[in-house]
């Protein structure tokens, strides 16, 4: 024994040999638990990797989704190709976005045989009974502006268009004057006044107090005439 | 420091680190688990470690951490304070001052007591044992052992002191 081993020394050797004594064995070496925990990373590091492209791809999806609420937003009444179809209560097919109480809402109808279904909802709507050799009808948009109602028929032709815009109650028929006109022709509808803008000619006809129909177009003057009167 | 060695180095501390966990307490069945959180712990921050010869205070703070985690997860601090409390039979919360021209640690023991203090360390109630060898076998200070036993620094003493003193008047043979 050594004589001069302190109080320390003691204590020291007591805990080696209690630390040696009762510390139980691992079921895996060293090398085995970091070997573990590098892999166990890796796979954090994978998953993390998981998250960030799961989160990227929601982000992508509501950006998508944003671009085309957005886009419903800006482009109802200019959208030809109405996405979503809505039958209401009556029977009308709105595509689109439908009424409502802001400039922009409006409908488009592409089908011909859905024109008596508007018609029935606005009475005052003329419909263009007769369409030129060589036209198709493309759509007819019907939209809500300054307290009154104006109805746009798109004829397609093989080069150019025919556009009929129907004012229906609109309040702007006031400021309407027609004084620059090239040429009149009587129908039996009215007065129809027709001027030149480039190739085309615009037509505009007072139908009675509330209505104003302008037909924009390259058709003759008598296409013209019997298109105009063969709208009911 | 290569990233290759300095796992090697880890690697190497592995005993260190259950050593340690083992006299702070940390049961049996728990201490393979521990000592690879504080291996992971310690894996991670590895390129934190500038200087190899510093790994064992560096992971005896990280240690230290995990400990204090886990007497507080298992809710044995209160249980650690309470049986202090019940071995000394009263509040222990005022420093006691036992020094003199030498420290209690540093008397020597004579050869024939040799035995008789080594049974005695051996037979000290757990907590009192603990807090001894923690300061003296591990180096912790008293403040590092306070506030991972979540106790009060000045009791912490009060323990050390008052148990090295039982066992110097066991061994009456001071020089």
């Amino acid at each position: 024994m050594n004589d001069n081993k302190t109080l320390k020394d003691i204590i020291i050797e007591e805990t080696e040999k209690e630390i040696e004594a009762n510390l139980p064995e691992f079921s895996a070496t060293p090398e085995e638990m970091l070997a573990k925990i590098k892999a166990k990373e890796k796979a954090s590091k994978k998953r993390c990797l998981g998250y960030i492209v799961v989160a990227a791809v929601l982000i992508l999806a509501f950006v998508a989704i944003g671009m085309k609420y957005s886009d419903s937003l800006f482009t109802v009444d200019a959208d030809k190709n109405g996405k979503e179809e809505i039958v209401t209560d009556d029977g009308v097919i709105i595509e689109d976005e439908g009424w409502g109480s802001s400039s922009e809402d409006g409908i488009v109808i592409t089908d011909w045989d859905e024109i008596p279904i508007a018609k029935s909802h606005v009475e005052e709507l003329l419909v263009p009974e007769y369409i030129p050799e060589g036209y198709e009808f493309d759509e007819l948009t019907i939209e809500n502006l300054d307290g009154g109602l104006t109805c746009n028929f798109l004829i397609e032709g093989e080069t150019n268009n025919i556009e009929i815009r129907e004012h229906i109650n609109s309040e702007n028929l006031q400021s309407l004057v027609i004084n620059d006109y090239e040429e009149k022709i009587e129908c039996e509808k009215g007065e129809i006044y027709i001027r030149k803008y480039n190739q085309y000619k615009i037509a505009t006809i007072y139908i009675n107090d509330g209505i104003t129909i302008e037909v924009d177009s390259n058709l003759s003057k008598k296409e013209i005439e019997k298109l105009v009167e063969n709208m009911d | 420091v290569e990233k290759e060695q300095l796992e090697k180095l880890l690697c190497s501390k592995v005993t260190f680190i259950k050593k340690q966990l083992w006299i702070f307490g940390v049961a049996d069945d728990d201490l393979e688990g521990m000592t690879s959180d504080v291996l992971e712990e310690a894996y991670k921050e590895l390129r934190k470690l500038r200087e190899a010869e510093k790994i064992d205070g560096w992971l005896r703070t990280i240690i230290m951490r995990r400990v204090s985690k886990y007497i507080d997860k298992k809710s044995s601090r209160r249980e650690v304070s309470n049986i202090l409390k019940d071995e000394f039979g009263e509040e222990i919360d005022i420093y006691e001052i036992y020094a003199s021209s030498k420290s209690a640690e540093e008397i020597f023991i004579k050869a024939q007591q040799d035995e008789e203090i080594r049974k005695l360390v051996a037979a000290l109630p757990t907590s009192k044992r603990r807090i001894v060898q923690l300061h003296i076998w591990g180096d912790y200070t008293f403040t590092e052992i306070a506030k991972v036993m979540n106790l009060n620094d000045n009791t912490v003493k009060t323990v050390y002191y008052r148990t090295l003193n039982q066992l110097r008047k066991e061994a009456p043979n001071e020089r």
